[in-house]
């Protein structure tokens, strides 16, 4: 009966765990409305702001993990069910060896009614070489389609080649992941219950150790395709990854085929579908392996690509207010398009021991060590939630790295309100060259302020408590940031094939299904 | 056990060296209030132990236990202290199997470690009074706790018994660790019976032992209470040591940061005190690094090191909502767990950040443990052996000492030389009344208008105000003429008041 045990495969305590973090949540809140602590108004507001969306995301994440069993019953699989499948591999700028591996994984899957497509985008991305990819179909025996109008970028791509296929069944690889044989012959099988309109499985990084970077996106990748996706999956609310998908044709038609007019094509497209009454599915078994961002520069446009589609859903196309989804349905999304916000209040969390270190300006009013007992307990319940749903695997870098994309995401929040035009980029398969220091420029520079303002800080009022306790949250803050700075300052090795080992660590339980 | 000392000399140099800043402190510094009590009661027949230890807000194990220690090495405070050094000496190899077998021996040794450089903890080895004994007698109850959990009852039950008796009698404040263990027991029966699917069979069987353990151990429980009713009974009867619970202030939020910086760091002055405890957004970080460990060191009945530790201060400080109890060194008996958490949680860390840590962890520890022991600020210090000089020095046959409250007496009386007459305000003979009488400040008025006419010199000895200490300090100040004014340690002072003019003082004044 130790922790793990108690928790892990128990539902009661995590229920009473979460249920601990309510009170403990609810009770830190209401400390936030007494006007007694209120010190400068506008700086109290903006805290208020931010702790407003911890609180609201903690209890999002703590309704997403909740344990229960799946809402909507599905049927057995029924594995006499045996319908055409479409393998689409989408290709754009990929180094060739890499879309082979992929084909050749396609093309031995076990699953014997399959078409293995190669969706050549590289013409329309003006590209010198994209006849290679053609010409790489041919030695390998499966068909490309090449695009030649362009449009839509992935999901363009993707519609296009629904026009020219028929599979009832199609499935999407990102043109590094690595399929292992028995991909279909797990997937297809649920496509036996007609509601079913899409099965998901995780997009695992098989690189993952090669460096921080690509530990850090893996680190943070299992997070998600753990107890985020595991929960969603309860609610039917699991949503298309852009890889490592099969989705059932005649849904995916029913909704227009892949949206086109979002970057996060999937996240979008996920929500028509379950508009429509659709049942999806998320296996947490790892069945592909790709390569993770090796380098500063396309771990940030990855992040990037993803803060700007979310916060595009968020303000243009809110999941909240769309009719045919369920409540639960409805706050899984907002959960998941509400994340990336977080930039915002990452930034006005750094704001403000640097303003009261330079000016001496108070948001709030009472003493820290009050302040404390209330947010400590608070704290302590939402790390021990997350060390235990996410079966102790979150490490501090994957955190670290999340409150470093501040920068980007702030900068896709931008982009989003100012309406700013964002082509689709592709997220490099191997390791950038170059210096990317300056992705860390404005952690570098905080850290500077942080340390003048200290010195100022100190002049003025000495070493007295309220000056300590911002020292301490500066160097908090600081702290965090150490790990991405560190990684944008390190050269990028480029990755030897004897690396990239299949190492499935883990093979999550399967819950709910 | 060489390799034991060859492979760990550098922990176990660090817990020798923590102990000669103790044995120095034990040797050269003043007595205070509570071990004076301590001695005073020791010298009586063990009836009498009981009969005074009833009227007061004790129990009479270590009582006991100091009258023979005494009998046999004399009753100096140097040789008393030495008892409860031995009882923290003692402590170690039953902390080491504990944390040996809840985790493994690093978690062990690194608790041990941080026990010893507890200033805290070495406060309190340091003084002739129980509470090291109460960390022993938890630590040991604890070890024979999770044998017996461990073995489903089988085991650890004779062991678990006497340990809870001794607890019992050691301090009441060890019923938070049985409502602990209780809580423990059950959330184990209440979470075993809502398991996925695939481990139901197994489960059940679990479910199943935990209601058998919870049965166990509340047999054992009734059998602790038939041993333990005598006393209730007697303390019932003896009056239930009314009036004299010293007055402790109701707990704030900064007490409880106040008891976790007292356990770590000791008791350091209000400054310091207020540095480290402002620094507690580092507590925050260091919540981030617990729990995003990447080396994973499994511990049995992490639930229960938690519950042990942070159950009772929660409970204590709840409880002084409704009567202020909450005073740190009562909680001495989260110290063995508290360690432990640390320990296991430090241990986890295998890379060069953490070991710097670990190693400024003690480097801070061992500096506030000399500081504490040297400062004239260290809030604990009791300094009434330089009292009792000063009062020798100055009173003479014809003045008298009041002292307030009533039961700082005892060291006043043990450090005392002198022939003046010694009183208490309010008035208390010991052996007579029994139990303190409440403050009145018409008693008290009377008390020194009695005075008045027998002797010249009023010296007030204030400490552990009870809440009359400034209706006194007024009175007396508006009433007489205050002669002197001395500060000996923080919250002990000596006042010297002229009562009457005698022919000797007369002169003086001609």
């Amino acid at each position: 009966m130790n922790t793990q045990h108690f928790f892990i495969h128990a539902r009661k305590p995590m229920k009473m765990l979460l249920l601990a973090n309510c009170v403990m949540t609810f009770i830190y809140y209401l400390w936030w409305f007494d006007p007694t602590h209120v010190g400068n108004m506008i700086l109290y507001g903006l805290l208020f702001f931010g702790e407003t969306y911890h609180v609201a995301m903690s209890y999002l994440f703590w309704f997403t993990i909740w344990p229960i069993k799946r809402k909507v019953k599905l049927h057995p699989a029924s594995f006499s069910y045996y319908p055409t499948v479409d393998i689409f591999i989408t290709v754009a700028s990929e180094p060739l060896d890499i879309i082979a591996e992929t084909a050749r994984a396609a093309r031995a899957q076990t699953y014997a009614k399959k078409r293995v497509y190669l969706l050549n985008d590289g013409y329309v991305a003006k590209r010198k070489d994209w006849m290679a990819v053609e010409a790489l179909a041919r030695q390998l025996g499966i068909s490309c389609i090449t695009r030649k109008i362009p449009g839509g970028a992935k999901a363009g791509n993707i519609n296009n080649a629904l026009r020219l296929t028929n599979g009832e069944i199609v499935v999407i690889f990102d043109a590094d992941m690595v399929a292992l044989p028995h991909f279909l012959s797990r997937m297809i099988p649920y496509f036996s219950n007609s509601k079913i309109a899409f099965v998901q499985s995780p997009q695992y990084y098989k690189n993952h150790q090669d460096n921080a970077i690509t530990n850090a996106s893996w680190e943070q990748q299992e997070l998600f395709y753990g107890p985020i996706m595991r929960g969603k999956d309860a609610y039917n609310s699991a949503f298309i990854c852009g890889t490592n998908v099969a989705i059932r044709r005649s849904a995916l038609l029913q909704v227009g085929g892949m949206v086109e007019d979002n970057i996060t094509e999937d996240f979008l497209t996920s929500i028509r579908i379950h508009q429509k009454g659709f049942l999806s599915l998320y296996i947490p078994e790892v069945l592909a392996a790709g390569l993770a961002p090796e380098d500063v520069l396309s771990y940030y446009k990855q992040q990037y690509r993803w803060a700007r589609g979310s916060l595009e859903v968020l303000f243009g196309q809110n999941p909240f207010f769309k009719k045919g989804l369920s409540l639960s349905q409805k706050l899984q999304y907002l959960g998941s398009a509400l994340y990336y916000v977080n930039g915002l209040v990452v930034f006005i969390d750094l704001l403000m021991p640097l303003l009261y270190l330079f000016f001496g300006v108070k948001p709030v009013t009472s003493s820290t060590v009050n302040f404390a007992l209330y947010f400590l307990p608070f704290m302590f319940l939402n790390l021990l939630t997350l060390y235990l749903s996410s079966d102790q695997s979150i490490t501090f870098r994957a955190l670290a790295f999340s409150q470093s994309s501040f920068t980007l995401q702030l900068s896709a929040l931008f982009a989003v309100i100012t309406k700013r035009k964002q082509g689709f980029s592709v997220t490099a398969k191997r390791a950038l060259q170059g210096d990317f220091r300056y992705l860390a420029y404005p952690h570098i520079l905080y850290t500077l302020c942080a340390v003048s303002a200290v010195c100022v800080a100190v002049y003025r009022e000495g070493l007295n408590p309220s000056v300590m306790t911002n020292i301490a949250w500066a160097f908090f803050n600081i702290f965090m940031f150490y790990p991405f700075i560190k990684a944008a300052f390190k050269k990028t090795a480029s990755v030897s094939p004897s690396q990239e080992k299949w190492e499935f660590r883990r093979v999550v339980g399967l819950s709910g299904v | 056990m060489k390799r034991f000392i060859t492979t760990n000399y550098g922990y176990l140099f660090v817990v020798i060296l923590s102990c000669l800043v103790t044995i120095s402190t034990l040797i050269f510094q003043s007595i205070r209030l509570d071990e004076a009590q301590s001695l005073w009661v020791a010298t009586k027949s063990v009836p009498e132990i009981f009969h005074l230890d009833a009227q007061d807000v004790l129990v009479p194990f270590y009582e006991v236990l100091l009258h023979f220690w005494i009998q046999l090495f004399g009753t100096t405070i140097a040789a008393a202290r030495i008892l409860s050094f031995l009882f923290f000496v003692v402590t170690l190899p039953f902390l080491y199997q504990l944390g040996k077998e809840a985790g493994n021996r690093k978690i062990a040794i690194v608790t041990i470690t941080l026990f010893s450089l507890s200033p805290f903890i070495m406060w309190y080895s340091s003084e002739a009074h129980m509470y090291t004994l109460f960390a022993l007698v938890t630590t040991v109850n604890h070890l024979f706790f999770l044998r017996f959990v461990r073995s489903h009852g089988r085991t650890g039950k004779f062991g678990y018994f006497v340990t809870t008796i001794l607890g019992l009698y050691t301090h009441y404040f060890f019923i938070l660790l049985l409502i602990t263990q209780f809580a423990f027991l059950l959330l184990s029966l209440l979470t075993n019976n809502d398991f996925e699917m695939g481990v139901q069979n197994e489960l059940k069987t679990q479910t199943n032992r935990s209601f058998h353990l919870l049965c166990t151990w509340i047999a054992i429980l009734i059998f602790v209470g038939v041993c333990f009713l005598p006393w209730v009974i007697y303390f019932i009867e003896s009056g239930a040591a009314a009036n004299t619970q010293p007055l402790i202030p109701p707990p704030t939020s900064s007490s409880l940061f106040q008891a976790f910086s007292n356990f770590l760091l000791g008791f350091q002055s209000s400054t310091l005190q207020s540095f480290f405890i402002s620094l507690w957004p580092v507590l925050a970080l260091s919540l981030f690094l617990v729990f995003t460990r990447n080396t994973k060191q499994e511990v049995e009945y992490s639930t229960y090191f938690a519950l042990a530790t942070f159950l009772p201060i929660i409970l204590v400080f709840l409880g002084s909502r409704i009567r202020p109890i909450f005073l740190t060194r009562y909680l001495i008996l989260v110290t063995p767990t508290l360690f432990f958490l640390i320990a296991w949680l430090l241990a986890g860390y295998q890379n060069r950040i953490a070991r710097l840590g670990l190693a400024l962890l003690f480097c801070c520890m061992f500096a506030l443990l000399v500081y504490q022991n040297i400062a004239s600020t260290t809030p604990v210090k009791e300094n009434y052996e330089a009292v009792a000089n000063y009062l020798a020095e100055h009173a003479t046959g014809s003045d008298i000492i009041a002292v307030s409250a009533p039961f700082t007496i005892y060291p006043i009386e043990y450090a005392y030389s002198g022939n003046t007459k010694i009183v208490t305000i309010p008035y208390w003979n010991r052996l007579q009344q029994g139990a303190i009488p409440k403050y009145s400040h018409a008693n008290f008025i009377q008390q020194m208008k009695s005075y008045q006419t027998q002797y010249i010199h009023l010296f007030v000895v204030l400490s552990y105000d009870q809440g009359y200490e400034d209706d006194i300090k007024k009175y007396l100040d508006t009433h007489y003429k205050r002669i002197t004014l001395k500060d000996f340690s923080p919250g002990l002072e000596v006042r010297e008041y002229q009562l009457r003019y005698g022919i000797i003082t007369g002169l003086r004044y001609l």
